[in-house]
């Protein structure tokens, strides 16, 4: 025999049939579980309430159809089937404390429709669907929940620790009982108990980040000791390292330094040596050069005593000739000018002439004398002039005679 | 066919005068006699539970939280009661290859007498719930009506208990 299935839901945990309602070739029977609950209603009356048995051939087949289109039979055939465990409702909770703080949470209320009270639930039908689900008992539990219990309960509660203890949810549930035993026995409902569960306040949530950023700081302040510690192990190994190589280095630039001390002595030392060496050498040069211009200067005067003394023997060779010719002249002169007086050819231009022949002849004779204004006289002079200006290289004046440069003994 | 024992025939006339229609295990009804027992102990219970919930409420109302936590637990007692009444076993209809046996008669008058026992005990109950009802409403000291209200949910235990020594008599026996 086929079965109609009253609940296809886990959500459902009522319904209202329509025996008529449901059309069908065969009729079929509805099986009720342990859970399970109907109740008859027939007529406006309500016959029976069964439970744990089978109801055969109740709804569908031909036959019923057409007896009922007939009008045989009953004019009202309704069948109202409900679940008789537990249910649970969760109810949306959400207020304020005393405090200002806001609440939400949601509260479990544990139901159950028992048997007896099965057509109490009629009254649901009445202003309801023909289907109650779980979600539609609590939206219509809600407005009084919040009214009655959320609302007046929490405003009395002072703050988060008072809505988390025991007491809280001990008076939570004595006040649900209280306050909403009236609509459930209306509706033949059984408030089997009731507990909330709050989401975390702000506070609690403030509190939490506190309690957790201490905790954090803790642990770094924990972790910062540490690694301060380990700095300062690593600092301290750090410094004895650098000291220790701070040492080394002096240690060691000590030595550098002695030896690059100890090398710029050596090359002090040896460019003392060189230095001294070179002083030697440029002494030695100069005292050769000393030498030599003292063997040249000597020499230089030596030569110039030879000029000097050729000078005189030439100057004395010299005279001695123009004495020599002045005497053969004067004695030409003589001879003449007794002869001119024996002649009788003596007169005053004879004379005159004579005196000038004289004249020249000695001004010929003697060389730093300026001349007479002759032709003759004047260019002699001035070669003589100019041979008394010519000067070396060294600075020396040099005469014109002269072979060498009586300073610097070069060669004219 | 097992008939009904006559020394059990005072227990099954003090049934019947809470259970009209007892038969006392009569074959072919022994389902509904079980149903119908387990519905008046439900419904017992139930009274029970009335009384303690208008002292529970009242209780409340008035700020003595102690009685109003005495009549809860009573409650909470007196509902997992009624939902091992409700959920309870009915036995199998054919026995053939079963461990199932047919009832003797000391079986049977074990389990009227255990229906009658169990039926004064949740009587007894509900008196002790109207005794504490009855006890608040008249002003009586806050602790004799705690005193009530734990003595009612100490009677439903006890009832808890013995049902269950009952399902285990049943459970060997023959339903139909």
């Amino acid at each position: 025999m086929a079965q109609h299935r009253w609940r296809d839901s886990p959500d459902v945990v009522a319904r209202l049939i329509d025996k008529d309602r449901i059309i069908s070739w065969k009729s079929k029977d509805i099986v009720l579980k342990p859970n399970e609950a109907c109740a008859i209603v027939q007529d406006g009356k309500i016959r029976d309430i069964l439970t744990e048995t089978v109801m055969k051939n109740q709804v569908g087949g031909f036959g019923s159809w057409l007896a009922n289109s007939m009008g045989l039979g009953k004019i009202d055939n309704k069948l109202l089937f409900a679940i008789t465990g537990p249910v649970t409702l969760n109810l949306a909770m959400i207020g304020q404390l005393a405090n200002g703080e806001e609440v939400k949470g949601v509260a479990s209320l544990r139901i159950q429709f028992q048997r007896d009270h099965l057509p109490k639930l009629l009254n649901l039908f009445t202003n309801g669907p023909r289907e109650i689900t779980r979600s539609w008992l609590s939206s219509q539990l809600q407005r009084e929940f919040d009214t009655r219990v959320v609302h007046s309960l929490l405003s009395t509660t002072t703050d988060v620790s008072a809505l988390r203890s025991p007491s809280f949810q001990e008076n939570f549930e004595m006040r649900t009982e209280v306050e909403m035993r009236n609509v459930c026995q209306l509706w033949g409902v059984t408030l089997l108990k009731s507990f909330c569960s709050t989401d975390p306040t702000d506070l609690e949530r403030v509190e939490k980040l506190r309690a957790k950023m201490a905790a954090k700081t803790e642990q770094g302040q924990v972790m910062a000791d540490t690694e301060i510690a380990a700095l300062e192990r690593h600092e301290s190994v750090m410094l004895r390292r650098i000291e220790v190589e701070y040492s080394q280095a002096q240690a060691r630039a000590r030595g550098q330094v002695a030896v690059e001390v100890e090398a710029e002595l050596k090359e002090l030392r040896a460019e003392e040596i060189r230095w001294e060496a070179e002083l030697k050498v440029e002494r030695q040069r100069h005292e050769m050069n000393k030498d030599d211009r003292q063997h040249k200067t000597e020499q230089a005067m030596d030569l110039f005593a030879q000029v000097q003394e050729a000078k005189r023997a030439r100057m004395s060779q010299h005279s001695d000739s123009n004495l020599q010719r002045q005497q053969h002249t004067d004695e030409v002169q003589t001879r003449m000018m007794e002869l001119a007086a024996e002649k009788g050819a003596l007169t005053p231009e004879v004379m005159q002439s004579f005196l000038d022949n004289q004249s020249t002849q000695k001004h010929a004779d003697q060389p730093g004398q300026s001349p007479v204004a002759t032709p003759s006289s004047t260019e002699s002079g001035t070669i003589t002039s100019q041979a008394t200006v010519q000067i070396c290289n060294c600075g020396q004046v040099l005469q014109n005679t002269w072979t060498a440069c009586p300073m610097c003994g070069k060669q004219l | 066919m097992i008939g009904l024992p006559t020394d059990a025939l005072p227990y099954v006339r003090g049934i019947q005068l809470v259970i009209s229609g007892y038969s006392g295990y009569t074959k072919d009804k022994r389902r509904e006699t079980d149903l119908a027992v387990r519905h008046e102990i439900i419904r017992a219970a139930g009274r029970a539970q009335v009384h303690l919930e208008n002292v529970h409420d009242q209780s409340y109302r008035d700020g003595n939280v102690d009685i109003t936590r005495s009549c809860k637990q009573a409650m909470e007692e007196i509902d997992q009661f009624r939902n091992e009444l409700d959920k309870a076993e009915t036995g199998h209809d054919h026995p053939f290859f079963s461990t199932h046996k047919s009832i003797s008669k000391s079986d049977l008058k074990k389990l009227i007498k255990h229906d009658h026992d169990v039926i004064e005990m949740v009587t007894k109950s509900v008196n002790i719930a109207n005794s504490c009802e009855h006890a608040h409403s008249a002003g009586s000291e806050k602790v004799d009506v705690i005193k009530f209200a734990r003595q009612c949910q100490q009677m439903i235990t006890s009832c808890r208990g013995f049902f269950n020594a009952r399902s285990s008599i049943l459970k060997g026996m023959k339903r139909t």
